[in-house]
């Protein structure tokens, strides 16, 4: 058995304009580490 | 394991809304979209429509299928939505052309939602369990596909979307790994073989800049050259595209000049297929993100923000796991 971590790409806003969803890997400066294949994200 | 099924399938459903009443089986659905020609076309099939300035007039907790023709997504369009449950459709992302978007919405509504979460769930087990290389081979293509043994995948696995749910189409569509970084281009996946694409397509994520934006420019020309001299060849090792070409004509230069030569073309992107029953209304000419998950395997390039994403899609192909013995092939149920 392999460890596997399903991610659903889904984020919001919460009141204080604050990224809510998977923000470590959304947020990274390394575009490859930030790329969300979707289309659905776009930066804070 | 038996994939449920409805007794009307979206392919022939009447219910102009098709597979999009398994995602939102309860209440009225509304098509939201930021193009009033778009939005005609909608109305014109019977569906409640309204424009992107007319969301405050939606009751709480709507459903909500939203159509971005003109627009990447940003922060202020998220804001609007967080009171509905909302299946997102980033047309912009990858052409905004008129007849790609109809073309689109219309795969949307024919996609089997709750098969794609079947596939979903199909790999998920599959991946995290089977000890041996995944294989695809047939019609060409032959290529392994070894897994780290601490990795993460993006897909949707339930049919459903709850209210403050933002849930785009292709995580439905594919079941989508990536590398992890660009310090760590094979710890999710090593590939190595040989794949025969019918498809191609070009995306920019929301994030892009400049030179990444012009690199997406340039991408959307070369993308319109090789899939007219398709089917495309692709050959890798040790996850690094050592050649493409169609038509006798070798892209591989062009490629990795478009999708950020930074990264000497490792494969960003293995994407597994999870809307195979749409493959018999593909355009291959189409750069539509529904046609992605319409073959059972795509491999892509570049991450759409410092360059342009290209997704080459394998339009038939079979699958089995090493050492398990047992073929599954594409358009079949998952077991």
């Amino acid at each position: 058995m392999r460890e596997l971590t399903i991610n659903d790409q889904s984020w919001s806003i919460d009141d204080e304009e604050n990224l809510v969803g998977d923000e470590e890997r959304l947020e990274s400066t390394d575009p490859v580490e930030a790329a969300s294949l979707s289309y659905g994200y776009a930066r804070i | 394991m038996p994939v449920p099924r409805e007794m009307n399938p979206p392919g022939n459903s009447p219910d102009p809304w098709g597979g999009l009443r398994q995602i939102f089986p309860e209440g009225e659905i509304f098509v939201v979209t930021d193009d009033a020609e778009l939005g005609a076309h909608t109305a014109g099939l019977g569906l409640a429509t309204a424009l992107l300035g007319e969301v405050a007039e939606l009751p709480d907790g709507a459903s909500v299928v939203l159509l971005l023709r003109n627009s990447l997504v940003s922060r202020d369009i998220r804001r609007m939505f967080r009171r509905f449950g909302v299946l997102l459709v980033p047309i912009a992302s990858f052409d905004p052309a008129l007849d790609v978007a109809r073309y689109t919405f219309d795969l949307v509504r024919h996609t089997d939602y709750e098969r794609a979460c079947e596939w979903n769930r199909y790999w998920a087990r599959n991946i995290a369990g089977q000890p041996g290389p995944l294989v695809f081979t047939g019609h060409g293509t032959g290529l392994e596909c070894a897994f780290g043994d601490d990795i993460s995948a993006d897909a949707w696995m339930n049919t459903r979307i709850d209210v403050g749910k933002w849930i785009s189409v292709a995580s439905y569509c594919e079941f989508s790994l990536t590398a992890p970084s660009t310090r760590d281009w094979r710890g999710t996946f090593d590939l190595n073989g040989t794949v025969v694409a019918s498809g191609l397509l070009v995306a920019q994520d929301a994030r892009a800049r400049e030179p990444g934006a012009a690199r997406v420019r340039r991408a959307r020309r070369l993308r319109a050259e090789m899939v007219a001299r398709g089917p495309m060849t692709l050959r890798l090792r040790e996850g690094v595209l050592a050649s493409v070409e169609a038509g006798g004509v070798d892209f591989t230069d062009a490629l990795s000049e478009v999708t950020n030569p930074d990264y000497e073309l490792h494969t960003l992107e293995l994407g597994i297929g999870t809307n195979m029953s749409l493959l018999p209304r593909v355009d291959w000419t189409f750069n539509s993100q529904l046609n992605e998950g319409a073959g059972p395997v795509h491999l892509g390039f570049g991450e759409g923000i410092t360059g342009a994403h290209m997704d080459f899609i394998v339009a038939e192909c079979e699958h089995r796991f090493e050492g398990d013995g047992v073929v599954q092939q594409s358009h079949a149920q998952p077991v």
